[in-house]
């Protein structure tokens, strides 16, 4: 399971700038991130990323940055 | 859409975009008809359709507009902000099939701004049918579930619907939101298999199944949890019921820290040999558990675990 939603985040890190991703834990793993949106800035991502918390149902979300390395 | 003072060519076709779908999240609530007749005629008098060469105009900048603009990038251009650093994680984001193009928007995409424009609206609309409808069909699994089961739902987040429907799996759904069997799921958690059992066959018997996804006595990987999909029989409407244990749902909760971005060196500490060991270990620990056996001791929960993901 954890090697599946690794690959799931994998494909989630931006090559540049910032993704704000959600996290939709009715999916089966491996498939429950989505993104929300993409931004240039980590300012604008945390700014994006309030919004959705503060409008969401309950989903958890996440920047994840170009910089995040996973192995 | 945050506007850097570079801009190059290629993101002409992301602003107009994005402006499109802004438009479809703004459109709740307003009369469809004369609402996009109004705006048709404001476009042809002032914007340009991607790939149309005009003056570019400053669009003002706010976070809706990035929220916008960062659904756009999930469905043309890819999770990758427009970058396949990585060609062997584009699926399933295939460029071909999806109509991403390899970095840019010079490419036409095949999903529409139109078409994008139409399931933001469609999805907007489908989603609440399914949030009105919840806390009866939550009334009625309850009933299913007695005393002893909890009962959580949700409705899906409007990304998320969009994102399965036209991006992850366009050709399962027909790349429409409204194809969708679980725009809204419910989970009941019960405190033993049996138990867990015993709801689903009442659900069985109360609702018309869609589907059947047994992963209790076939687990995907640890993953254990019971799926049916179910239909609403008063509207038609398709959800899924999700049913496991405690234990279970304690696992899977615990497995989402995956998801929650450390620092390099805990990021790393993630794809520790001991953490799928304590991973598997764990699993059948609470398996055991589950079915009234005795486990044997807990197992241990090795430094990298504790770090990156806290102990069960």
């Amino acid at each position: 399971m954890l090697r599946a939603m690794q690959k799931d985040m994998q494909r989630f890190i931006p090559a540049t700038g910032f993704n704000v991703v959600g996290v939709d834990d009715f999916e089966p793993p491996g498939e429950q991130l989505y993104l929300i949106s993409h931004h240039d800035d980590q300012a604008g991502a945390e700014a994006a990323l309030e919004a959705f918390q503060a409008r969401s149902k309950g989903d958890k979300a996440y920047i994840y940055p170009s910089t995040m390395k996973l192995r | 859409m945050s506007k850097g003072k570079n801009r190059k060519a290629p993101d002409e076709g992301t602003d107009e975009i994005a402006r499109l779908l802004k438009e479809g999240l703004d459109l709740a609530g307003k009369d469809p008809e004369k609402y996009w007749k109004a705006q048709q005629a404001q476009q042809a008098k002032t914007k340009p359709w991607p790939g149309i060469k005009r003056k570019k105009t400053k669009a003002k900048a706010s976070s809706e507009d990035n929220d916008d603009a960062g659904i756009e990038k999930a469905l043309f251009i890819g999770p990758r902000g427009g970058k396949w650093a990585d060609e062997k994680h584009t699926i399933p984001w295939d460029p071909e099939k999806h109509g991403a193009g390899k970095a840019t928007l010079k490419k036409k995409p095949k999903i529409s701004p139109e078409k994008l424009r139409e399931q933001i609206v469609a999805g907007r609309e489908f989603l609440a049918q399914h949030e009105a409808r919840l806390p009866a069909l939550v009334q009625a699994i309850q009933q299913m579930a007695g005393e002893s089961g909890e009962v959580v739902a949700r409705v899906k987040e409007l990304e998320s619907a969009i994102g399965k429907a036209l991006v992850r799996q366009p050709e399962k759904w027909g790349s429409d939101v409204r194809n969708l069997n679980d725009g809204s799921g419910a989970r009941i958690i019960h405190q033993s298999v049996d138990q867990v059992l015993a709801t689903v066959e009442q659900l069985k018997m109360r609702f018309k199944v869609t589907y059947d996804d047994d992963r209790i006595s076939k687990p995907m990987g640890t993953y254990r949890s019971y799926h049916l999909g179910l239909e609403d029989p008063e509207t038609g409407l398709q959800f899924e019921v999700q049913v496991r244990t405690a234990n279970q749902n304690v696992f899977a909760d615990w497995a989402h820290n995956i998801y929650k971005p450390l620092t390099p060196e805990q990021e790393a500490l993630k794809t520790d040999p001991s953490v799928f060991g304590y991973e598997q270990a764990m699993a059948d620990y609470f398996w055991n558990l589950d079915n009234g056996r005795v486990p044997g001791p807990k197992p241990n929960c090795p430094p990298p675990v504790a770090q990156a993901f806290g102990c069960l």
